[in-house]
């Protein structure tokens, strides 16, 4: 892991991606362009009912619609597959002593910071809407001491917990805050 | 009189055959086509696979997302070739 490397005595405690409804909704534009050609099938078999002979004209040989349904079912999958290879990267990773924040933008554009516990002052969650409230997910905010910094991350996975986790261990470093938790980082 | 009756009239717009103008485009561009769409594939799936593996994070995900990438487009690729001869 050359992004970043636990520490002696550092350990991961909880790994967090966005909630899986998110991919889903990310994902549905694909399934729903993927039922395009069906639908034009179904139109032009409906017209050619409906217009009889005139129409054939219009039809392609069957193995080359299938070449081309083929071809844009593999662009529409590529596409999907981005969707969920970024899904994935996209991460936050909270150890013992700090939180690493990943966002991967795309190929090739990544982004990786981490900030101490320590130096965390406040955390708050924010759930809106229906949907969210639901099915458990919604924005997380963590704002550091020093300067004016607060790092986000949207629509994860039940952000209550996630503070609840952060403040605790937050909590236990204030309370012993001994020099192997500054130590190196 | 007799000369005018065989005297073809004349085809401002001549017309090639329709079976002859397909299979012709077809067959010429199918195979470029679809060497493009792989070698575009393949490229994607090296990309991808280096994101996976490079900063998976050992995630136990990275190998069942890209076997399934693969198995998905390996069958629509045969999909893609199937109605061809």
């Amino acid at each position: 892991m050359e992004e970043f490397d636990l520490q002696p005595g550092e350990h991961i405690m909880i790994t967090v991606r966005q909630h899986p409804f998110v991919l889903a909704m990310r994902l549905l534009p694909f399934l729903l362009l993927a039922l395009v050609p069906d639908l034009f099938g179904m139109f032009f078999s409906f017209v050619g009912h409906a217009g009889g002979a005139q129409t054939s004209g219009l039809a392609l040989s069957a193995g080359l619609t299938r070449f081309l349904t083929g071809f844009y079912w593999l662009i529409l999958w590529i596409g999907a597959f981005t969707v969920l290879t970024k899904f994935a990267l996209t991460q936050w990773i909270i150890t013992n002593v700090r939180i690493v924040d990943i966002k991967q933008y795309g190929f090739f554009s990544r982004e990786v910071s981490s900030f101490l516990l320590l130096r965390v002052q406040d955390v708050t969650t924010e759930i809106y809407g229906v949907l969210p409230t639901l099915i458990g997910y919604g924005k997380l905010n963590v704002e550091t001491a020093g300067n004016i910094e607060k790092f986000t991350m949207d629509t994860v996975s039940h952000p209550q917990r996630i503070r609840d986790i952060i403040m605790d261990q937050v909590a236990d470093l204030h309370a012993t805050d001994t020099p192997a938790n500054t130590d190196g980082l | 009189m007799n000369a005018d009756t065989n005297v073809a009239p004349l085809n401002p717009f001549p017309t090639i055959p329709g079976n002859f103008s397909t299979s012709m485009n077809t067959a010429a561009f199918i195979p470029v086509v679809f060497l493009i769409a792989f070698v575009i594939w393949l490229l994607y799936t090296l990309v991808a696979g280096y994101h996976w593996f490079r900063y998976g994070h050992q995630s136990w995900l990275a190998v069942p997302a890209l076997a399934l990438h693969i198995f998905v487009s390996g069958f629509l690729m045969l999909y893609m070739m199937s109605g061809l001869r």
